[in-house]
């Protein structure tokens, strides 16, 4: 009987399991089986019916499926059922299978990559907003500890991630602006200039007759 | 070919399994009860558990509850556990520890 199966385990039709499988190298069903299932390649035969959560490299379905997949590649067969959800990398339907369920496009490593590139893309927008203000070295404490509190006394609070963005950094804006005048005034070098200018001219003239005098 | 539930070695099972008409080959890990007419664990299998069946041949290690009609245990077979069986057939070689008597 062994050399009949060879190295697939089978459950055969009309057999029904409940429980666990783990390490299943390849497995028929054929009868009735809810359990969780770890295997490199499952096939659920026409007569099959599987309940529960698949964690496999390839699964072949033709008949009845109900729980959450995650497989590399899923072939649906024309006589298939699935419900529940299903993860995969590459999937094959046939005409007649019927998908009655979430149907997840699994890019896990990409996933990642982009939200790394949110999180520096959010970074690098946020520090050139407080950056150009501040000195280097002894405004970050003044910057970073700004929006903590001028969100709480603040009685209008975001409703989205980027608003509270947006409100964080207009607030170190703006404490900016009121800690240190002597930092905000450098950025207005023309208008002082001018002044100065005219200060200067101002102080000649003014010195002019004081020196003729 | 798939006319048989076969669990094959190096496989790990854990739960209720009924198998209905069909005979049962146990060749992995089994632990939990298994329902069946015929049943036949290999030399590499490992049963903990509850077994219920018709038909019983022995050839690896067996844990647990047997109850049966027709019990062979093979040379390589190994029963530590409470045996309930209408005819029984030991081969030469085999290790039974526990208790045996009739099913009815």
């Amino acid at each position: 009987m062994d050399k009949a199966t060879g190295n697939k385990a089978v459950i055969a039709a009309g057999a029904h399991f409940k429980g666990q499988i783990k390490h299943a190298r390849s497995i028929e069903i054929n009868g009735v089986v809810e359990a969780d299932l770890t295997a490199d390649k499952v096939t659920i035969g026409p007569d099959g019916k599987f309940v529960g959560a698949i964690n496999a490299d390839l699964v072949v379905i033709s008949g009845d499926y109900n729980g959450n997949m995650d497989a590399g590649s899923i072939w649906a067969t024309a006589t298939a059922k699935i419900a529940g959800k299903i993860q995969y990398k590459t999937l094959q339907m046939d005409r007649g299978a019927a998908l009655n369920c979430r149907v997840v496009h699994n890019w896990k490593p990409e996933k990642s990559a982009t939200k790394k590139q949110a999180d520096k893309a959010a970074k690098d927008t946020s520090k050139p907003d407080i950056a150009p203000g501040a000195e280097p070295g002894g405004e970050a404490g003044v910057t970073e500890s700004a929006p903590e509190s001028d969100l709480s006394q603040s009685s209008e609070l975001p409703q989205h991630a980027s608003e509270a963005n947006n409100v964080a950094d207009d607030a170190a804006l703006k404490m900016l602006a009121e800690s240190a005048p002597g930092e905000v005034t450098p950025k207005k070098q023309p208008a002082s200039g001018r002044r100065l200018g005219i200060f200067g001219f101002g102080s000649k003239s003014a010195k002019l007759p004081d020196a003729s005098s | 070919m798939d006319d048989v539930t076969h669990i094959i070695n190096g496989m790990d099972i854990e739960g209720v399994l009924n198998g209905g008409d069909l005979p049962v080959v146990v060749d992995g890990i089994f632990t939990g009860e298994i329902h069946a007419e015929t049943d036949t664990l290999t030399e590499h299998a490992q049963f903990s558990g509850k077994l219920f069946a018709t038909h019983v041949e022995i050839g690896g290690q067996f844990n647990g509850e047997l109850v049966c009609d027709t019990l062979n245990v093979a040379a390589t077979g190994k029963i530590d556990g409470a045996v309930k069986a209408d005819t029984l057939s030991i081969d030469l070689g085999a290790e039974v520890m526990g208790s045996i008597s009739r099913a009815t």
